[in-house]
C-alpha cells in the first residue's frame, strides 16, 4: 500500500505545481506579449502551449518527485489532497479576478 | 461555420456536460454512508475521460475557428468584455481540470479500500471531487455566456 499511496502522492504533488503554474502563465503571457509570442511560435497557438507545459508539469513532475525520499502515508496524501484542491481554487479565483481587473479596473 | 467546427462545438458541450455530471455522481457516491467503490471508479473515469474529450474537441474549435469568426462578433455586440472576461477566464480555468480529473481518477482507483478506511482521505478526494464539479459547473455557465454574447453580435 505504500507504494501506491507513494505515486498518487507524487502525482497530487505535481498536480499542484501544474495548478500554480496555469494562473502564473496565464498572468505572465497577458503581461508580457513576448512569452506569449514565444508560446505561439513554439505550439502554433499560446493556448495549445500553456496547455502541454501543464500537462507535461504533471506527467514528467510526479515521477520525479517519487524519487524523494518521503514517507506516504494517508495523513500526508489527505494533506497534499487538500492543497491541491485549494491551490486549484485560488487559481481559478487569480485568473477571473485578473482579467476582472484588467478590463473594468486597469488604466 | 462548417460542419467540422459545428460537430467540435456540440462534443466540446456534451462531453464537458457529460464529464461534469459523471464527477457529480461521483460525489454522491462518496458522500453516502457505504462507498460503492466500483461505482465510485467508473465515475470517475468516465467523468475524467469526458472532460479529456472535450478539452480535446473545445481546444480545436477555440484555437482553429474562435478566434477568427466569433471573437469579432463578441466585440461588436454590446458586452465586448465578454470575451475577456469570460472566455478567456473559461479557457484558461479549462486547464486545470484534465490535470485534477486524473489525479480524481488516479487517487481512486490506486487507494481502493483506503476510501473506506480512513475518513480524513475520503473527505480530502470528495473535496477534490467537489471542486472539479463546482469548476466544470461554471466553466458551462460561463459557455452560455459567451454564447448570449455572440448572439447578441450577429
Amino acid at each position: 500500500m505504500d507504494k501506491r499511496l507513494k505515486i498518487i502522492q507524487s502525482f497530487i504533488i505535481s498536480a499542484t505545481a501544474a495548478a500554480v503554474f496555469i494562473p502564473l502563465i496565464t498572468i505572465i503571457t497577458e503581461l508580457n506579449p513576448a512569452v506569449k509570442d514565444f508560446l505561439k511560435s513554439a505550439f502554433t497557438h499560446h493556448w495549445i502551449g500553456k496547455g502541454v507545459l501543464a500537462l507535461g508539469i504533471f506527467l514528467v513532475g510526479a515521477p520525479l518527485v517519487s524519487l524523494i525520499r518521503t514517507k506516504a502515508e494517508t495523513g500526508r496524501t489527505s494533506f497534499w489532497l487538500k492543497i491541491l484542491t485549494a491551490t486549484a481554487i485560488l487559481g481559478s479565483l487569480a485568473i477571473l479576478g485578473f482579467y476582472l481587473y484588467e478590463v473594468f479596473l486597469s488604466i | 461555420m462548417t460542419s467540422l467546427f459545428q460537430n467540435l462545438l456540440i462534443w466540446h458541450i456534451l462531453l464537458g456536460l457529460g464529464g461534469t455530471a459523471f464527477f457529480i455522481a461521483a460525489l454522491v457516491v462518496m458522500l453516502r454512508d457505504k462507498l460503492r467503490l466500483k461505482a465510485l471508479k467508473t465515475h470517475t473515469l468516465l467523468g475524467a475521460m469526458g472532460i479529456i474529450g472535450s478539452w480535446i474537441a473545445g481546444g480545436y474549435y477555440y484555437t482553429n475557428y474562435y478566434g477568427k469568426a466569433v471573437k469579432p462578433l463578441i466585440k461588436a455586440s454590446d458586452y465586448p468584455w465578454a470575451h475577456k472576461v469570460i472566455m478567456e477566464t473559461k479557457e484558461h480555468i479549462f486547464l486545470f481540470l484534465p490535470i485534477l480529473g486524473l489525479t480524481a481518477v488516479l487517487t481512486v482507483w490506486l487507494s481502493g479500500d483506503l476510501l473506506e478506511k480512513e475518513p480524513k482521505l475520503r473527505k480530502a478526494t470528495a473535496l477534490l471531487i467537489l471542486t472539479i464539479a463546482l469548476l466544470g459547473v461554471a466553466i458551462a455557465l460561463m459557455g452560455v455566456g459567451v454564447s448570449g454574447a455572440v448572439g447578441q453580435g450577429v
